[in-house]
């Protein structure tokens, strides 16, 4: 009797408990990523949100499950590309589909045979089993005899909702914040937990004030569940990302060895650079060689990256590419699906030089080459709009095959990456040829230069515009001046006279100076002659070279020096072509070529 | 008077012994030319000589404001001499910058250099250009060119046209005559 009555108290005590009912709903949000987005950007990645929840009674099986609002509010603009206004690229997904775990098809609400309630906006969702399994599977066993026009037939599960602005459309709503309307949160219960991933989220990182600590500016995301289901949201406040300055550039020498001095290069109108190129684009010929380095740098791994437009759909998986979660076979049809998480275009660098009209040229390189790290990357010259923007990448055929460069006369070049590796800290050098052909119609002035992420774009806020797209920072910098010879001496020579015998040989030469300025410190710099008829001979120049002429006055005053041959080794009637060079201080310098001499 | 007059005639007499200088002429189309940007400008000089063997060393566009690439053809292809009382045609070649500017005028003048000889280099066997050597001088005559723009250059049947207006006016002309 006493153990009977044990018994039944037992037994009273675990039927108390199980009146108790199940595990309350309990969800815990978390960035599943913090990526570091790039200061100038205005459509930044953002890390994706994770909502794991446990716990909570599972619908029944066969009724239709309450449904909640998701709502994510950043502390500055959302900027995800607008596909389908006003739905953007931002999606949610509810039990990891496609994963590993559960490897059934991504299926979005609204795509073909899912059930889009035309009065609601939303896709109900009845419960598969009654125990929390199976409602998301994307698979066709879906029975809605509760919608009308819906009875007797089977629908496919759709477990990927897009996000939209809160108003009608994108302009006119609150640019903070996306919400997903009607989402069926069904309790897991005791079995496997639910897990809701928020996707797709770019923001403009240009818009957060910039640190002036040594910890850096972050983005923060607030998450709002709210619903007929009551449950507790644990850590609805977290940081999707770190925002960073994401590139750095600057001038450099020729050689690539330093910096250009903050002043850039100077160049004389009357002194031609690579004039060659500045008259033929198209010509191998370059004397002058490259006239600088821009060196274009990455701070931190990720910020220069390729477009990709390969499937990037496994949730969780970080891909480092400027595309964001991508499944190309989401629907075309329905709200073009298929370009949410589709970046228009790779990392774009805009390099912009300024001049006057008919001043130097810039000549630029086909790729950029990767200095001082491993080759893990480069940067091809494409064809682009002036503010970096298009969606091809077309590159831009070179103008000189030989030079692998191309010359636009609105010296405004993009590139933009076609290999990337975001385990490496990565340089990228672009040689620049300056030309201009020394004439007098070039003209003088200042040429400058910026280099900016592109496309630059002034729209903060969510739109079907480019992803990414990028502050215009107005960092320009002066690149080279060329200035006027209106005030340099121009020169000539002429040779006056010859005396001496065959063993010093005295030949004068006259140097003319027909320019407006003195020619100070005027000289002889080169003497080479040549022969052109006679039995072959060595005619040995004792005088050294340079032989000094001095100051010549301007507007056709003369100098003179002589200069001494030994022609013994040569025959009587040798013939010689001589070329004489000579220059002057303030960038007089020449050569005259003078044929048929005799010794 | 006679003093006077004898000392003239011996000036007149010693002048006429005197070396006259060499001289450079500007030939045809002229000093002045038109262009396109890219084109060609020909300019040819004639050169007398009157004392001495002159032999050219060198033909060069020099300016302030150069607008092309001269190319000497006139000293460049071979030994050339001119006697006394001789004349000799050369020619300069300008290309003119694709680049150039419409309006834009590069004014300049035209340098040839020279050495004299007493004896002819090119058929004095006994030519000894130590021994016969004379002197070194140059001469020069002021040339340009003007930069056309594309649009004001008459087509070919522009010209046509006004070859047969031109044609038909002097026949007028001749039949009102």
């Amino acid at each position: 009797m006493f153990y009977l009555r044990i018994g039944v108290l037992i037994l009273l005590v675990s039927a108390s408990l199980v009146a108790q009912g199940p595990y309350p709903l309990v969800c815990t949000a978390m960035a599943a990523n913090v990526p570091i987005a790039r200061a100038e950007g205005l459509a930044e990645e953002m890390g994706q949100i994770v909502v794991v929840c446990s716990g909570g009674m599972p619908v029944p099986n066969g009724q239709v499950i309450v449904t909640s609002n998701v709502q994510v509010f950043l502390n500055t603009n959302i900027t995800s590309r607008v596909i389908d206004d006003p739905y953007t690229e931002a999606l949610l997904l509810i039990d990891e589909p496609g994963s590993y775990y559960s490897p059934g098809p991504q299926l979005a609400c609204g795509e073909a045979e899912t059930y889009l309630d035309p009065a609601t906006g939303t896709c109900p969702v009845t419960s598969a089993n009654g125990d929390g399994t199976g409602n998301y599977s994307g698979q066709k066993n879906m029975l809605l005899p509760q919608y009308s026009g819906a009875g007797g037939l089977t629908y496919r599960r759709p477990n990927v909702w897009r996000g939209r602005c809160i108003g009608t459309n994108c302009a006119t709503s609150a640019p903070n914040s996306l919400a997903w309307l009607g989402v069926p949160l069904d309790p897991p219960g005791t079995g496997p937990t639910r897990v809701i991933r928020i996707v797709n989220i770019r923001a403009n990182a240009n818009g957060v004030p910039t640190s002036g600590t040594l910890v850096p500016s972050t983005i923060s995301a607030l998450i709002s569940i709210s619903g007929a289901a009551g449950f507790s949201l644990v850590n609805p406040n977290m940081t999707v990302a770190i925002v960073e300055a994401g590139l750095t550039w600057g001038l450099r020498s020729a050689d690539n060895s330093g910096a250009l001095p903050s002043g850039g290069l100077n160049y004389l109108q009357c002194v031609p650079n690579n004039a060659p190129l500045a008259m033929n684009p198209t010509t191998a010929s370059a004397p002058n060689g490259v006239s600088f380095v821009l060196r274009i740098s990455e701070n931190f791994g990720t910020a220069f990256r390729v477009r990709s437009t390969q499937a990037q759909n496994s949730p969780g998986m970080i891909y480092n590419t400027e595309s964001m979660f991508y499944n190309p076979d989401f629907s075309a049809d329905f709200g073009h699906l298929n370009l949410a998480g589709l970046a228009t275009q790779g990392t774009r660098f805009l390099v912009r030089f300024s001049g006057p009209p008919g001043g130097l040229q810039v000549h630029a390189p086909i790729t950029g080459t990767w200095s001082m790290f491993p080759n893990t990357g480069s940067a091809r010259l494409i064809a682009a709009g002036l503010d970096g923007s298009g969606s091809d990448f077309t590159p831009v055929p070179p103008s000189s095959a030989a030079l692998n460069t191309a010359y636009k006369t609105d010296m405004v070049y993009v590139y933009e990456m076609d290999t990337a590796d975001p385990a490496q800290i990565s340089l990228i050098d672009l040689p620049f040829y300056i030309a201009h052909t020394g004439q007098p119609y070039v003209t003088p002035g200042t040429t400058t230069v910026s280099v900016n992420y592109a496309p630059t774009s002034i729209q903060n806020y969510a739109t079907g515009g480019w992803v990414p797209r990028f502050a215009d920072l107005g960092d320009v910098r002066p690149l080279a001046t060329l200035s006027s010879c209106s005030a340099q001496p121009k020169l000539f020579a002429a040779i006056t006279s010859k005396s001496g015998t065959t063993s010093a040989r005295v030949w004068s030469v006259q140097l003319t100076n027909s320019g407006p300025a003195p020619a100070n410190n005027a000289r002889i710099t080169g003497f080479g002659l040549t022969q052109t008829y006679g039995a072959a001979c060595t005619p040995v120049v004792l005088t050294p070279l340079p032989a000094t002429v001095g100051t010549i006055a301007a507007n056709g005053g003369t100098g003179s020096t002589n200069l001494t041959i030994d022609f013994t080794s040569c025959p009587s009637l040798a013939r010689f072509t001589a070329a004489i060079s000579y220059a002057a201080d303030g960038g007089a310098a020449g050569t005259s070529t003078f044929n048929n001499l005799f010794r | 008077m006679r003093w006077l007059l004898s000392s003239l005639l011996t000036l007149v007499c010693f002048a006429a012994l005197l070396p006259a200088a060499p001289l450079m002429v500007v030939g045809p189309p002229g000093a002045d030319q038109f262009a396109l940007p890219g084109g060609v400008v020909l300019w040819t000089v004639d050169v007398t000589n009157d004392f001495g063997y002159l032999v050219p060393t060198s033909f060069n566009y020099e300016t302030l404001s150069p607008v092309g690439t001269f190319t000497d053809l006139f000293t460049t292809l071979g030994l050339i001499s001119i006697g006394p009382g001789q004349s000799v045609p050369g020619i300069g070649q300008y290309d003119i910058d694709p680049p150039a500017t419409p309006g834009f005028v590069s004014a300049g003048q035209l340098v040839l250099t020279f050495d004299v000889f007493s004896r002819d280099p090119v058929t004095d066997l006994l030519f000894d250009p130590e021994a016969d050597y004379l002197s070194s001088g140059s001469l020069s005559a002021p040339v340009s060119v003007t930069i056309l723009s594309d649009t004001g250059v008459p087509e070919p049947s522009t010209l046509v046209s006004l070859g047969l207006g031109a044609l038909v006016l002097m026949l007028m002309k001749r039949r009102i005559a």
